[in-house]
Parts: C-alpha cells; sequence; structure tokens
C-alpha cells in the first residue's frame, strides 16, 4: 500500500522476487552530493519532503507514495539514475521501475502553468 | 345557558348524533337552528360560539354515499327489523343492501371492490385532469382513478400498460408493500439479530408445516392485505423452502462462530483495536491467522496468501509497507497496518478490520497487474465482497492521493 524506491546497482531478478541482493554500492560521492542537493534542509536527518530516506548495503531506499506522492523523491532517483545507471526498484512490490515512469509521474509544465 | 337541540326536520339516523350539546351566552335559538339547516360553523353576533352541525355528514359518510350506485344514495336507514333479516332474503331487501362500488384509496382514490359492476367510480364531471377525463370517456374507469390522484405515476404506468388492463387495487396495494419491504423488512431483515429471527422462525415452520405468522415478511401482508401466514398449511414446496432457508442460514452461522476468536485486542480484526507499539510474537500470530482466514473468505486463493521472500504468511510482522505484493506470487499485510499514516485521519480512524479490507483489496488489484495509481483507482470497486466502510476508506484514498 505504500511504496519505497530503491536505488542501486542491484540484481534484478532477484528485486523481482522481492528480494534486495546488491552487486555493487553506488558511488558514494556521487549519491552524497544529491542526497546534499535535495534534501530537506530543516531536519537534522535525511528527509525528502519530510519523509525519511535510508542508506543501506550501498543503496538509497526513499519514500515514493507513503501514501502521498513524493516527488522530491523522484527528482532525486532520476538524477541518481542518470548519473550512475543504477537500477530503480520497487523491491516490497517485485518490480523494477523504468525513468520513463518516473519521470511520468511529475507535473508537466504545462500542469504546473495550469495550476498556478 | 341554552341547550340546543336539533331541528324536527333532522332525519331519524343522523338525530342520534345529535346527542352532544352546544352552548352560547347569549344567543336565542332561532340562530342555532339557521345555523343547523345551513351546515355551516359560525359565530352568534354576542358569544364566541363555534358549533359543528352534528346532523351534518362527515366527508367520510359522504365519500361512502357516493359509493353506491346513484339510485341508492341517501335512502333512509333500514328499520331495526329489516336489518335484522338475513341479506338473502328479498330482492327489496337486498338492493337497500347493495354492497359500495368502491372504497377509498389512500390518496383519494377509488378502489373498485370485489363488487363492483364496471360502472363509472365516480361522476366524470369530478375529474379535473385532462387524462383521467379522457380515460373515464373511454371507459377506464380504474386508469382514470389513477391519472386523477398520480400524476408521475399515471405517465410511468399507462405508457407501458394498456389502461384498459390496468389494475388499480393491485397498484395500490403493490406500492405500499414496496414501501414497508424497503423500509422496515429488508433493514431488519439485514441486521444479525433480524437474519437469526428468520432461520429460527424458517427452522419452526419447516418442523411443523403450519405457518406461524413470525416471519418478518408478514408486517407488509398484515398492514396491506390484512393477513399473515399464521395457522396457514404450507405446501410441500414451502416446507421444503422453509427448511433449505434454515439450513444454509444454521450452516452460515456455524461457519461464522468457527472463526477463529480474538484473545488480544489489540491485534485482532473485528474489534477494532489499533497497538500503537510491537506486538508480541503470539498476538502477531493470532493476527496472521486472523488475515489469512479474512483473505480466504474474500476469495484470494490460498496459494497467493503470503510472500516467500516475506515470510510466506498473511502477516508479515516485519514490514512497513503496510501490504505488499509479488504478481504471480502473493500478497500479505505487514505490521504497517497497526500504524497510524500521518495526514490520514480516515485511516487513523479506521478499525483494523477496516484496515485489513482496505488493504487487501489495494494489494490484489496490484497482483493483477495495476500500478499503485491504478489499483487507487480499480480497489474502491473491487469485486472482492469487502466491507462498506473499506471502499470508503480506499475512496477517501484516492480522494486525498489520486492525484500528485
Amino acid at each position: 500500500m505504500l511504496h519505497f524506491l530503491t536505488a542501486g546497482h542491484i540484481d534484478e531478478a532477484a528485486a523481482r522476487r522481492g528480494e534486495l541482493r546488491v552487486l555493487a554500492s553506488l558511488d558514494n560521492g556521487v549519491a552524497t552530493r544529491l542526497l546534499d542537493q535535495y534534501r530537506d534542509r530543516s531536519s537534522g536527518e535525511i528527509t525528502f519532503a519530510q519523509r525519511p530516506v535510508e542508506l543501506r548495503d550501498g543503496c538509497v531506499r526513499c519514500p515514493w507514495y507513503t501514501p502521498q506522492v513524493n516527488l522530491v523523491s523522484i527528482k532525486f532517483v532520476l538524477a541518481l539514475q542518470a548519473e550512475t545507471r543504477c537500477v530503480i526498484a520497487d523491491i516490497e512490490h517485485g518490480r523494477i521501475v523504468t525513468p520513463a515512469e518516473l519521470a511520468a509521474l511529475l507535473p508537466k509544465v504545462g500542469d504546473r502553468a495550469r495550476a498556478k | 345557558m341554552d341547550k340546543v337541540t336539533p331541528d324536527n326536520n333532522t332525519p331519524a339516523s343522523w338525530a342520534g348524533n345529535a346527542g352532544a350539546s352546544c352552548s352560547a351566552d347569549s344567543a336565542d335559538q332561532s340562530e342555532f337552528a339557521n345555523a343547523f339547516n345551513q351546515e355551516a360553523q359560525k359565530s352568534s353576533d354576542a358569544g364566541q360560539l363555534v358549533c359543528t352541525d352534528p346532523t351534518a355528514p362527515t366527508p367520510r359518510e359522504e365519500a361512502m354515499q357516493q359509493s353506491l350506485p346513484e339510485n341508492e344514495r341517501y335512502l333512509p336507514p333500514p328499520s331495526p327489523q329489516k336489518s335484522s333479516k338475513p341479506a338473502t332474503s328479498s330482492s327489496a331487501s337486498s338492493s337497500q343492501t347493495a354492497p359500495p362500488q368502491w372504497e377509498l384509496g389512500p390518496r383519494g382514490e377509488h378502489i373498485p371492490t370485489n363488487d363492483w359492476t364496471g360502472g363509472p367510480l365516480r361522476p366524470i364531471q369530478d375529474y379535473d385532469k385532462p387524462w383521467a377525463i379522457a380515460l373515464a370517456k373511454q371507459g377506464d374507469y380504474e386508469a382514470a382513478e389513477l391519472a386523477q390522484n398520480y400524476l408521475c405515476a399515471s405517465c410511468h404506468i399507462l405508457t407501458k400498460v394498456d389502461p384498459h388492463d390496468f389494475n388499480l387495487r393491485g397498484y395500490v396495494k403493490g406500492w405500499q408493500r414496496n414501501y414497508i419491504q424497503g423500509m422496515v423488512e429488508v433493514p431488519l431483515k439485514a441486521t444479525p439479530i433480524g437474519a437469526a429471527w428468520e432461520v429460527g422462525v424458517s427452522t419452526g415452520q419447516a418442523i411443523t408445516g403450519e405457518g406461524s405468522g413470525l416471519h418478518i415478511s408478514n408486517i407488509s401482508s398484515a398492514l396491506v392485505d390484512d393477513q399473515t401466514d399464521l395457522g396457514k398449511k404450507l405446501t410441500t414446496g414451502e416446507r421444503l423452502w422453509e427448511g433449505g432457508t434454515a439450513a444454509v442460514g444454521w450452516a452460515t452461522m456455524g461457519l461464522g462462530l468457527r472463526a477463529p476468536a480474538p484473545a488480544v485486542r489489540g491485534a485482532m480484526i473485528g474489534e477494532g483495536y489499533i497497538a500503537t507499539r510491537p506486538i508480541s510474537a503470539g498476538s502477531a500470530a493470532r493476527l496472521n491467522g486472523a488475515l489469512a482466514n479474512r483473505m480466504q473468505a474474500l476469495g484470494i486463493p490460498e496459494e497467493n496468501i503470503g510472500i516467500p521472500q516475506y515470510g510466506g504468511q498473511a502477516y508479515h510482522a516485519g514490514g512497513n509497507t503496510v501490504g505488499g505484493n509479488i504478481q504471480g506470487v502473493g500478497i500479505n499485510v505487514d505490521s504497517g497496518v497497526l500504524q497510524p499514516i500521518e495526514g490520514w485521519e480516515a485511516w487513523n480512524n479506521a478499525p483494523l478490520s477496516v484496515r485489513a479490507d482496505a488493504v487487501i483489496a489495494h494489494e490484489w488489484a496490484e497482483f493483477n497487474g495495476a500500478t499503485h495509481a491504478e489499483a487507487l483507482q480499480l480497489a474502491p470497486n473491487t469485486s472482492l465482497p469487502i466491507r462498506p466502510e473499506s471502499r470508503a476508506l480506499l475512496l477517501d484514498m484516492l480522494r486525498l492521493y489520486g492525484q500528485p
């Protein structure tokens, strides 16, 4: 019911079974830089839109639907994937998530203009 | 204070109604007599008298007179000797005791009695609706009564039923019965007590082969048709039907009683208590049993209950996604179901049983290929027989979180 995005160099087949198997750690410098760029400034912990982000086993696990869609997480993961070519997965639901799927969830420029 | 009595022209049959006395402070008796003759209420010049003429026919008496054939209206009442004779005697007495042609319906319509001879149910000039007049002129008197007294219904019915074949009594009884069934009987039967009552009555009637008059459906029969099934000898088919109803009822109740009994208040579906701290292993095991039973009851195949990577059981004590699924493998509910969700008031106020059904429906939609966004749309209308409150919870989720 709640969804999290796990980004890292992980085994896709295992991810489809709901299993996290890390093949290699993310580039720490890239991950740290991007986390620092997207994290909430008001919190001592690393959070995206007030939802905690987990760093473990060389992967990053971000809130996706909790149940509000977390647009900051989506932007962060897309940026991370663009730089590291990592895999994005919803481990608990056994799905590989493509960058295109995520990008489609971001409001379009026209939508934002209409919303204003 | 003067006592007022009816004048000498008052028909004898009505004089008996004039026992009540009317009083005034200073009006003379001639004024009161005049008031009686005009059959009106008047105030005297000097006093505050308001007096209804007791000799005047009431609207109901007038309506009863109108229900008789024209040549039989306003006849003097039969003498005591004649009225004591049997109705089957002479033709003269039978003409005086001719049965009424119609009776007054709940909306003022004239419903034909069993003795109706097929004539007009009221003078045509009494109709003021054009369609009613037209129907009466073509001899469709029951349809004319409908058009006169049921404005909207007349169009809906008489455009589908030949006005010549329309049965007014059947229609009037039908809508009365439907109202009682919809407003009283069905809601009563839908309650646990009402359902158990029906099972008990069916059992008794199947055993005795005799109607008890205790079925809830007797409410409409008694009020509309003035009859119940009390004392009715059941046919073999009816008795078998009662027996079948009883058997299904008892079996359903038996299955309900066999469900695992909740032992820990904080974790059991059905009691609605939500744990806000980790629950014990024993409680988790009981919650797992309850969730597995619930998934089975909702129609989730046994092989799809649980995800091997997460313990393979209906309840995953270690998760924090509330529920999970792996397509082609299974679904589960995890410990997040016991926790509040920040900003979602409906979820936080929902009992565990309602939450669990909602999670199962959502995960089942994703299990069958829907994305999360699609599951938000699909789950409120799931074909799984989840609780109505859970559908409402899923609708609230769609409303709150359906758009980025």
